[in-house]
């Protein structure tokens, strides 16, 4: 007898890493936590449980538990659903929008985003800069307090400065404060050399004269920099708290003692994150708590949905004809332009699209509103400009490039390669861990072949691979879909942070343009306003005309919501769950 | 283990002295196996799948290839299964045009159904081929060679015998799914080749059994007696009697290797997308079931069908594999 | 009986060996390392994340480190443990003293140990389980096969048995959920508590994963059963006039379960690590979703963490059958 271990042994992989907070490729769907993920519709309110080792007797008791507690208490925690379990949830650390969104309740940084995604007072209640935009002086607002009760300083945010700056935190996010002074030069110092050490971290351009006031100096004009005020690197988690816990202090619910909205109550990894509200914040929630609630399988969390378990769920784009079809679910189907971009990028270096004129004939050549519509399901809307609708710098004029058969194959005559045929082999390399990619990818080879008759090899790639790949421009794919997923509402991060030659995104793609360069300097360091954004918007045109991407959608937010749930903003930074930027205003009916 | 020597090892001239009419094993085995009903109505459903396999072009209705555009408009995406009728989205409602509906790229998940056949037969029978010829090899001569290569080749064989299959197939895909090699044949010889190279070991064990039970048996020592060369014995006394087991082996080989692919496809890295038009391997079921999967929602028949197909192939290939067993081995 | 022991104890090792051998060649083959991500990480992070984890020194041998503690000590015996002082040394001197090292997912935070600590409990449940219902349903039915054979439950545990056999655990998995979900519209969100426990959730990925050992179960004990009935000894125990029960219970299953028992050591260790498939599609967070995520994550120490962790369970497995077989058949025992 032949030993049949083989319908034994057998695994899932139809796992896809989460996306970046900032600039995933476009065709990534942030789904599917690796780990599987069942969650429990206990209420947030309960104790700080986590999941142990419990024996049969207390697995019941909790159940019993849940269903015996007052339906008043659950009927207003909000029951979120996500998809993946994040990695990291330390504010210094985190990089992924599945992370942000968690930090987001338990925190606030200076600033804070409203329901327009503007930059408005959070923990400062006010704040000015010199007249050259190179010093910041934020001053709290009175009486600030942690959850706990105990008093919020000034220190808080400069030790969340500091340890990010610090080599020893290396976050993935360090970077995004380099424009403060000192703190590029404190990130690459040797740790080992004290001394080195010590001198980069006094010299980091932060001061607090008291307890009040924080004053931040920047390397150069920074006029964006209240908004990178209010992002996750600068939420002041605990100094003392954050020792006490070492490196897994962020796993401790009892450690993560904030000053937002909500606060953590319970931690179960991979299953379920609950909050309760934060009865010191100056703004107080309407919510009892949020339940982040993680299904990896959307099919399971739909029903779930169905089941009354969830007042959020999030659709993934196979289920969207299922949704829309479904005449309880249909009608409370909502979507709306989400802030990220994707587009066809070109390795700008290599042969056949260091040529314009073959980058123009695949760029004429994409439909994208069948694309969009039909192989999506409506999951995108089509765009051929880079900054999304609803963000500051949206060019609603562009029109350059749409879907032209004719001039697809014109641009390819024109091209010095005259024909199909005479082109060099193409390949399309997208990441294989997102199951739908390959279809997409299959409809896109397909009308590549059908409009400019060009036969593009298509080449799945497992996405750390994919990643690999794209961090040089020498191994840079020839062609593949990615684009960027703002850090924060500010032209700034859509231009020049991607596509200035200094810029390492555009380096990959081997694009570099002074002329843009000079429209963005120009920008970056203006104070005022109306002057920046015609120069963003400016470089914007050129850069879409230069086509080193060739712009085709914006993923939508796309979420079921139960009527019960109101009161909540729609913003294009809503990746997780509707209104999550200005939870306090959610209610639950 | 089915042990067929004695029956085979009977010369003709002794056969002759029996009453029945003369009846060689294999004929013996057809009559057994044509009364197991069972086996009887695998091989013909098999048979159809490989007519299926062959002549897939001329009975799928459609190219299993995804439209473009403008077909892709009028065939809709995940359109439903013929007979269910969707009626707020007219676009996905079900037409006997597509009588299993449209998959996620608007591809007719019959004829992609059909091709998948391709991929089953192909991947069940090559790495049974190569996994049997290494383990037969190695079997036979470490049983007939004895002494030193004989515990060298079985510690040997020991090592690949414990290895966890999956685990290994997993990581050879993770590791060389991206190389020239990986990709060779949609990348079905890094899958034929890694299956082969765990496989053998028990083949090789089972072969080496025979020979080891089959060297102390009187015709060998009659042949010896006589000066039949070594050669000769181990081609034409010892080998023919070994068939019987190895046949065995081989059925459950197929049914094994067809999962193995599956489950790797299902898994993302078993054969690799090509959007030639003029593959003759477009798809696999493995890979309809994992875009099933994501889709049961929106077209469960994506999965049922594939799933189904699956089912039907590696229960038709056991069955024959018991069929076979029963047949061989007289004892039952 | 114990030299037998300790020799297949020691022959475990090459297998461990070349796993550990083969699993980091071929990780070291793909491309992508745990910390690539496609934010630009600056070079100074990820240096020290290299340092962290070690992944700074050569990846096989580390000859500069030998040739330089053998012109500081002198002593090449002592210089060796520089020339192992690579990534894949330091696994193997690490491993050996029971430390798998950090995960990379969690960027150092946990160790793979830990990880195996946590989730494993729950893989063995289930395959306990499993296994419960494999011998429970298994072992009755192909005596019952046998006993009646050729009867309609006969071709009832035929079928039951060919199925399970043949179909693979993600098919009939997937269509068991597809079935519960759409049929019986059974409530998928549990209590993340009702895994650290014995509790029905176990229940429906148990009868799955359980269903191959079940069917080759009742494969093994019908041809058994049926091999037993032909013995002499059976036609003696009938010609003395014994009744059917006695037949049955004392003569025929007692002789018939030998096969089936030898079968359990790797039975056991095919449950539990072959849940993984199982445990992904009915997500039980077990230590097979565990090895999953690591695979498309990347994390290379958790990787192969993970597949020695399996291999010894194979192993031991294997073990079990070759001391079973020793038990019970004095031949293979002094040979």
């Amino acid at each position: 007898m032949l030993k049949r271990r083989l319908t034994r042994l057998l695994a899932l992989l139809v796992l896809t890493v989460p996306t970046l907070a900032a600039c995933g490729a476009g065709d990534a769907t942030p789904t599917t936590a690796p780990a599987a993920a069942t969650a429990t519709t206990a209420p947030a309110t309960g104790a700080e449980a986590t999941a142990t080792t419990a024996p049969v007797a207390e697995a019941t008791a909790t159940t019993t538990e849940a269903t015996a507690e007052p339906a008043a208490t659950e009927g207003n925690v909000l029951r979120v659903h996500q998809v993946a379990y994040p990695d990291v949830f330390d504010p210094q650390k985190s990089s992924y929008s599945a992370e942000i969104v968690l930090l987001s309740q338990n925190y606030e940084g200076l600033t804070r985003l409203n329901d327009k995604l503007e930059t408005v007072p959070g923990a400062a209640e006010k704040w000015e800069s010199n007249a050259e935009g190179t010093v910041f002086t934020f001053t709290l607002r009175p009486d600030l307090k942690y959850s706990d009760g105990s008093a919020l300083t000034s220190k808080n945010f400069a030790y969340a400065i500091e340890r990010t700056c610090d080599p020893v935190t290396a976050g993935e996010y360090q970077s995004i404060l380099f424009d403060i002074t000192g703190c590029a030069d404190f990130a690459s110092a040797v740790v080992t050399d004290t001394a080195q050490y010590d001198a980069a971290k006094a010299a980091l351009g932060v001061s607090t004269p008291d307890d009040k006031t924080i004053v931040i100096s920047t390397v150069q004009a920074a006029p964006y920099l209240p908004t990178i005020a209010g992002l996750w690197v600068m939420y002041p988690a605990k100094a003392e708290l954050i020792e006490k816990g070492g490196e897994n202090w962020w796993k401790d619910a009892s450690l993560q003692v904030g000053n937002g909205p909500f606060q953590f109550s319970r931690i179960a990894e991979d299953q379920q994150i609950d909050f309760v509200r934060n009865e010191n914040y100056w703004n107080k929630a309407k919510l009892d708590g949020i339940s982040m609630i993680y299904i990896d399988d959307s099919s399971v969390a739909l029903e779930a949905y169905r089941q009354g378990q969830l007042d959020i769920f999030q659709p993934d784009p196979s289920q969207i004809p299922a949704v829309q079809s479904d005449a309880d679910l249909g009608p409370l189907y909502i979507s709306y332009p989400g802030a990220n971009t994707t587009g066809l990028q070109f390795n700008t270096t290599t042969e056949p699209f260091n040529d314009p004129k073959v980058r123009e004939a695949f760029a004429y050549a994409i439909d994208r509103e069948t694309f969009c519509e039909v192989i999506r399901n409506g999951d995108c809307l089509p765009t051929l400009t880079w900054i999304p609708q609803g963000i500051p710098g949206y060019d609603a004029t562009e029109d350059r490039f749409a879907f032209d058969p004719e001039k697809a194959k014109a641009a390819l005559a024109e091209s010095t390669y005259g024909s199909a045929d005479k082109l060099p082999e193409i390949t399309f390399a997208y990441s294989s861990n997102d199951t739908a990619n390959q279809a997409r990818h299959e409809f896109l080879a397909n009308t590549f072949r059908e409009v400019l008759g060009v036969e593009v090899k298509l080449q799945p790639l497992p996405s750390k691979d994919l990643s690999a790949a794209k961090k040089d421009n020498a191994t840079y794919p020839q062609i593949s879909l990615g684009g960027w997923i703002q850090d924060y509402p500010d032209a700034q991060n859509w231009l020049s942070v991607f596509w200035s030659s200094k810029a390492t995104f555009a380096q990959r793609q081997g694009y570099g343009n002074p002329v843009v360069d000079e429209f963005l300097t120009k920008a970056d360091t203006s104070t005022d306003e109306a002057t920046r954004l015609e120069a963003y918007g400016a470089a914007q045109k050129l850069i879409v005309g230069d086509l080193p991407t060739a712009m085709m959608y914006n993923r939508v937010n796309k979420y079921v919501i139960n009527p019960r749930v109101s009161g909540f903003s729609q913003t294009a930074a809503d990746d997780q769950f509707p209104g999550q930027w200005t939870s306090y205003s959610i209610e639950i009916k | 283990m089915a042990t067929a020597s004695n029956v085979a090892g009977k010369s003709p001239a002794q056969a002759q002295e029996f009453t029945r009419p003369v009846r060689s094993l294999w004929s013996d085995a057809w009559l057994r196996l044509r009364r197991n009903r069972l086996a009887m109505a695998s091989i013909v459903y098999l048979f159809l799948l490989a007519l299926v396999a062959i002549f897939a072009p001329v009975i799928a209705p459609h190219s299993p290839s995804r439209p473009t555009s403008t077909e892709l408009r009028e065939r809709g995406t995940y359109r439903q299964a013929a007979w269910i009728v969707d009626e707020k989205n007219p676009k996905r409602s079900g037409v006997w045009k597509f009588p299993l509906g449209t998959d996620s790229a608007g591809g007719d998940v019959l004829s992609r159904l059909i091709y998948g056949t391709r991929v089953s037969m192909v991947v069940g029978f090559i790495p049974m081929i190569f996994t049997l010829t290494i383990g037969i090899t190695i079997g036979l001569v470490s049983g007939f060679a004895g002494g030193k290569l004989d515990s060298l080749l079985m510690r040997f064989t020991d090592i690949v015998f414990s290895l966890p299959d999956i685990l290994f197939f997993i990581i050879v895909q993770t590791a060389f799914s991206q190389t020239a090699f990986g990709k060779t044949f949609n990348g079905l010889l890094l899958i034929f080749l890694s299956f082969s190279a765990v496989n053998w070991a028990s083949v090789a064990r089972l072969v080496r059994g025979q020979v080891l039970s089959l060297k102390e048996k009187e015709f060998v020592e009659a042949a010896e007696a006589i000066g039949v060369r070594r050669g000769s014995i181990l081609f034409r006394h010892i080998l023919p009697n070994t068939l019987a087991p190895i046949i065995v082996a081989g059925a459950f080989i197929v049914p094994s290797a067809i999962v193995t692919e599956a489950t790797l496809s299902f898994l993302g890295i078993g054969i690799q997308p090509d959007t030639n038009p003029n593959n003759p391997f477009p798809t696999s079921w493995g890979q309809m079931i994992l875009e099933g999967k994501s889709a049961i929602d929106s077209q469960p028949w994506i999965l049922i069908a594939s799933a189904i197909a699956i089912a039907s192939i590696t229960i038709a290939f056991v069955a024959l594999g018991d069929g076979l067993r029963d047949a061989l081995d007289p004892r039952q | 009986m114990i030299g037998f022991i300790i020799r297949r104890v020691l022959a475990m090792i090459p297998v461990l060996f070349l796993v550990a051998l083969i699993t980091f060649f071929m990780m070291k083959q793909a491309k992508g390392g745990p910390f690539d991500q496609e934010k630009e990480v600056a070079p100074s992070t990820i240096a020290l994340l290299n340092r962290k984890f070690g992944l700074d020194k050569p990846a096989w041998l580390n000859s500069a480190e030998f040739s330089n503690r053998l012109s500081t000590e002198g002593n090449p015996f002592l210089a060796l443990r520089g020339l192992f002082d690579s990534q894949f040394g330091n696994y193997l001197i690490n491993a050996v003293q029971g430390d798998l090292g950090p995960t990379y997912a969690s960027k150092g935070t946990e160790t793979v140990q830990d990880k195996i600590k946590e989730t494993f409990p729950i893989s063995l449940r289930l395959g306990m389980i499993s296994l419960a219902f494999a011998l429970l349903v298994g072992f009755p039915l192909g005596i019952l096969g046998a006993l009646r054979q050729n009867t309609i439950f006969d071709y009832f545990s035929l079928i039951i048995s060919t199925i399970g056999f043949s179909v693979p655990t993600f098919v009939t998995g997937l269509l068991l959920l597809l079935v519960m979900s759409k049929v019986f519209d059974v409530a998928p969100i549990k209590d993340p508590s009702v895994w650290q426990g014995f509790s029905t959730s176990y229940i429906p990925p148990a009868i799955i994963l359980g269903l191959g050992t079940m069917a080759y179960i009742t494969r093994l004990t019908r041809s058994s059963v049926l091999e037993v009935k032909r013995q002499d000894y059976i036609r003696t125990a009938r010609a003395k006039g014994l009744g059917d029960r006695v037949v049955i219970l004392r003569h025929i299953l007692r002789n018939s379960l030998i096969p089936v028992i030898t079968i359990l050591g790797p039975a056991v260790a095919g449950l539990v690590t072959g849940s993984f498939i199982i445990e992904s599609v009915f997500r039980v967070p077990g230590i097979g979703s565990e090895f999953i995520g690591a695979i498309g994550s990347r994390d290379y120490s958790m990787i192969m963490g993970s597949t020695l962790f399996f291999s010894l369970l194979v192993a031991l497995g294997n073990i079990m059958v070759d001391l079973s077989y020793g038990l019970i058949d004095p031949r293979i025992r002094n040979s």
